[in-house]
């Protein structure tokens, strides 16, 4: 998805800029160090860093000996660097692993930066329980695709998956033919 | 600053690292001081690194998968900014492992 979006819009000055929320990694996944990594890949998508996102680096690097920025001002920062980019993508992968604790003010803020920014879009992906959350913290801007594979998705992954098989050799033209075969007909929201 | 011009931008966290962005990753500037200076603000905004796990997802990614999620009007629409007015955000849902995250 983000590759595409960068093959599409090459060289047009658009940003696009994700996280891949994790179960593992909760307690770095905050909210402030999220926001904070989308305005980091907006940043370095532009040719140059706006000028009050560098004073607040330098402020705080004076004031307060380098101390992270707190979650009101990635906010502030987040809008600022939207606001310099032509267009820009955010994509979240899994918001469902997103912590609880977080994902409130996550989306929150989200939700407030996206009011000011015109050009931005917001791509999410998660297990469909979590569509009541996006609907609660993102009201009327969001629309809702299920995703499941299709047929042909499922005949080219298991085509893949028989190729890197190890023990591929040792099957005959004829389980393989059944295995493509069978395997779509029966599996109608399979895993990859 | 310590004597950043000893400094190659990669060996300061720089480039892509940080960034999909190729085009602008890839700048080798000759202003080392702003460079150095700009991935200390990166540095600054977060500690999370994305682009790592952006990286892995794109080596194991099989293209073509889900390619009829990519060409759908309600896709395009979202991508143009066609779509009707408000509906900036895209929810795409399905259980694990259906492939939502390797969407080439």
């Amino acid at each position: 998805m983000i590759d595409r979006l960068l093959e599409h819009f090459g060289g047009e000055n658009v940003a696009v800029a994700c996280i891949y929320c994790d179960f593992q990694d909760h307690e770095r996944q905050s909210a402030t160090n999220m926001i904070g990594a989308l305005t980091k890949q907006v940043v370095n998508a532009l040719s140059m860093v706006p000028t009050e996102i560098e004073e607040a680096f330098k402020r705080a690097e004076r004031e307060v000996g380098g101390r992270g920025p707190q979650v009101v001002e990635t906010v502030k920062l987040l809008e600022r660097a939207l606001a310099s980019a032509k267009r820009t993508f955010i994509c979240i992968d899994a918001l469902d692993e997103c912590s609880d604790k977080y994902l409130p003010q996550l989306l929150t803020s989200l939700h407030t930066v996206y009011q000011t920014s015109p050009g931005a879009r917001l791509f999410i992906t998660g297990r469909p329980h979590i569509r009541s959350v996006v609907e609660k913290y993102l009201p009327g801007s969001a629309q809702i695709i299920p995703f499941s594979p299709n047929s042909e998705d499922i005949r080219e992954y298991l085509a893949m998956r028989l190729k890197h098989d190890l023990e591929s050799e040792e099957m005959s033209p004829a389980l393989k033919g059944d295995i493509m075969k069978r395997i779509p007909e029966a599996i109608p929201d399979v895993y990859v | 600053m310590d004597l950043p011009t000893l400094l190659e931008p990669n060996a300061i966290g720089f480039g892509n690292q940080n960034c999909f962005n190729r085009t602008n990753c890839d700048n080798t500037t000759t202003n080392i001081t702003y460079v150095d200076e700009k991935a200390k603000i990166l540095n600054w905004l977060s500690p999370l690194q994305p682009q790592v796990r952006h990286n892995d997802v794109s080596a194991r990614r099989q293209d073509g998968l889900g390619e009829w999620f990519l060409q759908a009007d309600e896709f395009l629409r979202w991508r143009d900014g066609k779509g009707e007015s408000g509906q900036t955000t895209l929810f795409c849902s399905g259980n694990p492992g259906v492939g939502k995250t390797f969407l080439r």
